[in-house]
């Protein structure tokens, strides 16, 4: 009798347990009726939560917040960093970096819900409330909004993976459960459709919107990531035939943001604005990720030395030799090939003003607030370099992103709002010059109304930059504005895309080279060896996907 | 008793053990086959011509869409994204009062839960009324209902001919809001404008006089022509000098671009000043070298001297053949020009005790306008860094001033209102603090 009770006991207890799937859910937790008809802290919140997803913080702990570690950008100085799997082998289907997986699938999942469910968003029990008029308006861009996110986690997913399933609805564990790979064609076309027939339904700008909430999906950043997501589309990682009309269709996307910037009110800006305390307000901004102050990345990119750094992402001395000299456009890598004597020479003296912005040289007065500024030492022994553990491995730190008036020191520490750049104008420059460069077979091709050189010329012309123009054509061309890429967009984590959607891994990314200075300030180079496999250009799907979906298969290699 | 008790006892635990069974999803008893079935669509509310999304599953088989109304969509007319997505337009003639949208395959079909209403555009007022004038980049809006199913607005261009702004164009498309910015190249004169709605209704705006912005003209990057021949640089002895008169109008950020050819291997030319041959050095250090020409940028310490004396070059190893005057000037066209950033004021003052003060004349502040920023910028930032925006009468902080400003390592700065401009006007403005020094004041507009 005592045994029948205590197995019913177990049994009762068992049933709650085993209905509840801890592992994976399509469902969002939130109470529906609660949801749907609170605005501020529920149906607003459910966008917001969509919003927050953007942010991509896999390396955030332990890789210092950027993917340029595992290109031919940086090194990361600790070899504990999470990014080093890419570049060690240790990257592989069981160790997949899933995260953009998760919380793409994640968000499309809220998003899908949420366009399900908005027809019962019912808020007019709170007319009489002071905010209604304004959660009204609100109210009303949601499900755009909402459209834009889901498009933007495409675009990761598609990048990341090329084919993935094309999820448009909520599904049962069993449907999300046997979902098949959708052809990348066939997603950046669902993009591109989102776009269309969202994109005039979104404001230009929040500025004139009731509460003037910034940070939001405008009309502008829909076109960006509709004209991102065709230049992938074209390159040749998704376009293996070379067909010139996809060139085409991303130049015209393109030109379409460059022809309307000015009535859009974005403008090119000062380089050195682009990030740091007010960034969030550049008018070169089109969608970027504001956040609130702190100074856990300067402790992340500050040199050894420094108190509280860690070195973090180190620029090489193969980004370095990207960076040409003002006098004649001649490179780095041209001009000093092999070793230098800083005593006798100054070979960052004349070079393009991005430089001294991007990275931290031997000798420069680094962090720039008053309680830290000093020196940095970089040369073997000096005290911001080996042999301490976890100096740069590279001859160089990083200064972009990295905001030189964060106190760190144990005391006294000071805070700054960050702003990560997701699109903003100048990037639109060089896609353009790329798209039409392919689409006409010419960077002196004006069928578009720009030729490509023109377009770059616009960047290089800036008066914060005021670089040699552009003339070449042919693979001169595209060797230079491969270079102008890099230099212009670096540490924006466009490198790690760029080489893959170009196909040339082996060429960028298998050896890289730092800089060694030794005690008598002799900078020498030394070529670092690093894992790639052609498997890289998509990541594995991750194995624990796999396992629940048979029909999930996996990329090429993995 | 016991055994009827145990017989129970049996039997729940039989229910309990199906239960379990039925939660276990890997257990393969719920099917991914969802069959056919509308969850949703969007939007609810739609004209004819409206572009539409259909969620669901099982549209793999589906050959018609029907609106409500009977009117079908079939295959041909939409386009299927997925198992679970249709794209599709909606087509004229669906019933006012709407229904459920249906969706059908050979053998079965699957209604909406959720109705379909159409959509009704109708202006109920502008922004401005007949008669009234709109100018050239202001935004116009359009108030009344349905207003997201706007597609196009109609003026006259310059020339005169119709300049359609597509929505893409319009500022934002609201339901009860749509604005849009009129364009800078429009027809000057009176003229009535036209609204067009997706479903291809159109609407009338009234007739409204179109004109430039009140300030009329505009910026326009002008080149002049200093010296053109041939000035050749064969020996230290080699001069050649621009009189002031061609620099009357020069401004700071001008650049001066100097196109030469016949370069030697000794080429060195050099700005220098007119009256003592001395190199100038503000214009030589930031001179920049491009294929064929060189330049250098006027800075504002230089223009005083080139007004009154001129430009002189020497050198080695090259041959002048043309110089250019290169600025960004104000064309006028009977307004009045655009405030510009000023140098309000430019002398350093150290801030290292609480008596450290400055004080900025009002007369500083005449062009001010509401929305202007006032910022200073600052060097020897100390950990005791207090800035503060101060009254010029009773010393009090100005907290108007005070609770926007904004900090960075180079300078501080806060915003112009509407509250503080008559004081700001007539008194002036403090700065007080600790641990910092003002270089320049800026008032930006």
């Amino acid at each position: 009798m005592k045994l029948d009770r205590i197995f019913l006991f177990i049994l009762a207890c068992l049933i709650p347990a085993a209905c509840a799937d801890l592992d994976y859910s399509e469902e969002n937790t939130r109470d529906e009726e609660w949801t749907y008809e609170y605005f501020e802290n529920g149906i607003k919140n459910m966008v917001f939560d969509l919003y927050a997803q953007v942010y991509n913080n896999e390396f955030e702990n332990n890789s210092a917040y950027f993917l340029a570690g595992a290109t031919d950008e940086a090194m990361y100085a600790l070899e504990t960093g999470a990014v080093n799997n890419y570049v060690n082998g240790g990257w592989s289907a069981a160790n997949p970096y899933s995260r953009t997986w998760s919380k793409c699938y994640t968000a499309i999942a809220d998003a899908n819900m949420f366009l399900e469910k908005f027809d019962q968003a019912d808020i007019t029990e709170w007319q009489y409330n002071p905010d209604y008029r304004i959660w009204v308006q609100q109210l009303e861009l949601f499900p755009y909004e909402a459209r834009f996110l889901r498009a933007y986690f495409y675009f990761e997913l598609l990048r990341s993976y090329g084919d993935v399933p094309l999820v448009t609805t909520t599904l049962t564990n069993a449907q999300a459960n046997s979902v098949t790979r959708t052809p990348a064609d066939q997603i950046v076309k669902f993009i591109v459709d989102e776009i269309d027939e969202i994109a005039s339904h979104l404001p230009v700008t929040y500025q004139t919107e009731v509460n003037s909430e910034i940070g939001r999906a405008t009309r502008v950043a829909a076109y960006a990531l509709k004209a991102r997501t065709l230049l992938y589309a074209a390159s040749p990682l998704f376009n293996t035939s070379n067909d010139k009309s996809k060139w085409a269709k991303a130049a015209e996307a393109c030109k379409f943001i460059l022809d309307n910037a000015d009535a859009w009110g974005l403008k090119l800006s000062n380089y050195g604005s682009l990030w740091g305390h007010d960034a969030f307000y550049n008018p070169e901004l089109i969608f970027g990720l504001g956040r609130g102050d702190f100074n856990s990345f300067e402790m992340a990119n500050y040199p050894v030395g420094v108190e509280n750094g860690s070195s973090g992402n180190c620029p090489t001395q193969s980004f370095v030799d990207q960076y040409e000299y003002q006098d004649n456009g001649e490179t780095f890598a041209q001009r000093y090939p092999g070793s230098i004597d800083l005593r006798t020479v100054n070979p960052y003296e004349g070079l393009d003003p991005r430089f001294a912005l991007t990275v931290v040289r031997n000798g420069d007065e680094w962090p720039t607030n008053g309680a830290q500024k000093k020196a940095i030492e970089i040369f073997r022994g000096g005290f911001n370099a080996a042999p301490k553990y976890g100096a740069t491995p590279t001859g160089y730190y990083l200064k972009k992103y990295v905001d030189g008036a964060c106190v760190t020191t144990a005391d006294n520490q000071t805070t700054r709002r960050h702003t990560w750049i997701l699109f903003r104008l100048g990037e639109f420059y060089l896609d353009y010059a790329e798209a039409v460069y392919n689409a006409t077979g010419s960077a002196n091709n004006a069928a578009y109304g720009l030729t490509a050189n023109e377009a770059i010329n616009v960047l290089r012309k800036r008066a914060s930059v005021n670089m040699p123009e552009f003339t070449e054509d042919g693979e001169a061309w595209v060797a230079r504005y491969e270079r102008e890429r890099m230099v212009e967009l670096a540490f924006e984590n466009h490198r790690f895309w760029d080489v893959r959607r170009w196909k040339k891994g082996p060429q960028y990314f298998r050896t890289i080279q730092v800089a060694e200075i030794s005690p008598s300030l002799l900078l020498t180079r030394a070529t670092v060896n690093r894992q790639w496999d052609d498997k890289y250009y998509f990541y594995p799907i991750p194995m624990s996907e796999l396992k629940k979906n048979a029909n999930l298969a996996q990329n090429p290699g993995w | 008793m016991k055994k009827i008790f145990k017989f129970f006892g049996l039997i729940l635990s039989m229910v309990l053990v199906g239960a379990l069974a039925s939660c276990n999803k890997e257990g393969g008893s719920e099917s991914a086959d969802l069959g056919l079935h509308i969850k949703v669509f969007f939007p609810t509310k739609v004209v004819a011509g409206q572009p539409m999304t259909i969620n669901g599953s099982g549209f793999s088989d589906v050959t018609e869409v029907v609106f409500p109304g009977g009117v079908t969509v079939a295959k041909s007319g939409f386009e299927l994204v997925s198992d679970e997505m249709i794209r599709v337009k909606a087509p004229a003639g669906i019933a006012a009062d709407g229904g459920p949208l249906t969706v059908r395959t050979a053998d079965e079909e699957a209604a909406s839960e959720v109705s379909l209403k159409v959509g009704n555009p109708v202006i109920s007022g502008f922004s401005k009324q007949a008669g009234e004038s709109v100018e050239f980049g202001e935004v116009f809006y359009i108030y009344g209902q349905d207003l997201e199913f706007l597609s196009s607005v109609e003026l006259l261009d310059a020339e005169g001919n119709t300049a359609v702004i597509p929505e893409s164009m319009f500022y934002r498309k609201g339901t009860s809001t749509v604005g849009y910015k009129i364009p800078m190249n429009t027809f000057e004169g009176t003229f009535p404008g036209k609204v067009k709605s997706l479903d291809g209704k159109t609407f009338d705006i009234p007739e409204l006089t179109y004109a430039p912005p009140a300030g009329g003209g505009h910026w326009e990057q002008k080149e002049f022509v200093l010296f053109e021949g041939e000035s050749v640089f064969d020996g230290w002895s080699a001069t050649l000098v621009i009189g002031p008169a061609k620099f009357v109008d020069v401004v700071e950020g001008a650049v001066i671009r100097v196109y030469y050819k016949d370069k030697g291997s000794d080429y060195l030319p050099i700005f220098k000043h007119v009256s003592d041959w001395n190199d100038w050095s503000a214009l030589q250090d930031i001179k920049k070298e491009y294929d064929g020409f060189f330049e250098t940028t006027v800075p504002a310490d230089a223009i005083d001297e080139l007004k009154s004396d001129g430009l002189r070059f020497q050198g080695l190893g090259f041959t002048i053949t043309s110089v250019i005057l290169s600025q960004n000037m104000w064309i006028d066209e009977g307004g009045e020009e655009p405030q510009k950033e000023e140098t309000i004021w430019d002398t350093e003052a150290v801030f290292d005790s609480w008596s450290a003060t400055i004080v900025i004349d009002a007369a500083k502040f005449a062009k001010a306008k509401d929305g202007n920023t006032i910022r200073v910028f600052i060097k020897d930032k100390g950990d005791d860094y207090n800035a503060i925006f101060k009254h010029v009468g009773d010393w009090n902080d100005w907290t108007e001033f005070q609770s926007i400003k904004k900090d960075t390592d180079e300078y501080f700065e806060s915003t112009v209102t509407e509250a503080v401009l008559e004081e700001l006007q007539s008194s002036g403005l403090r700065f007080q603090g600790l641990g910092f020094t003002i270089v320049e004041v800026h008032l930006i507009p």
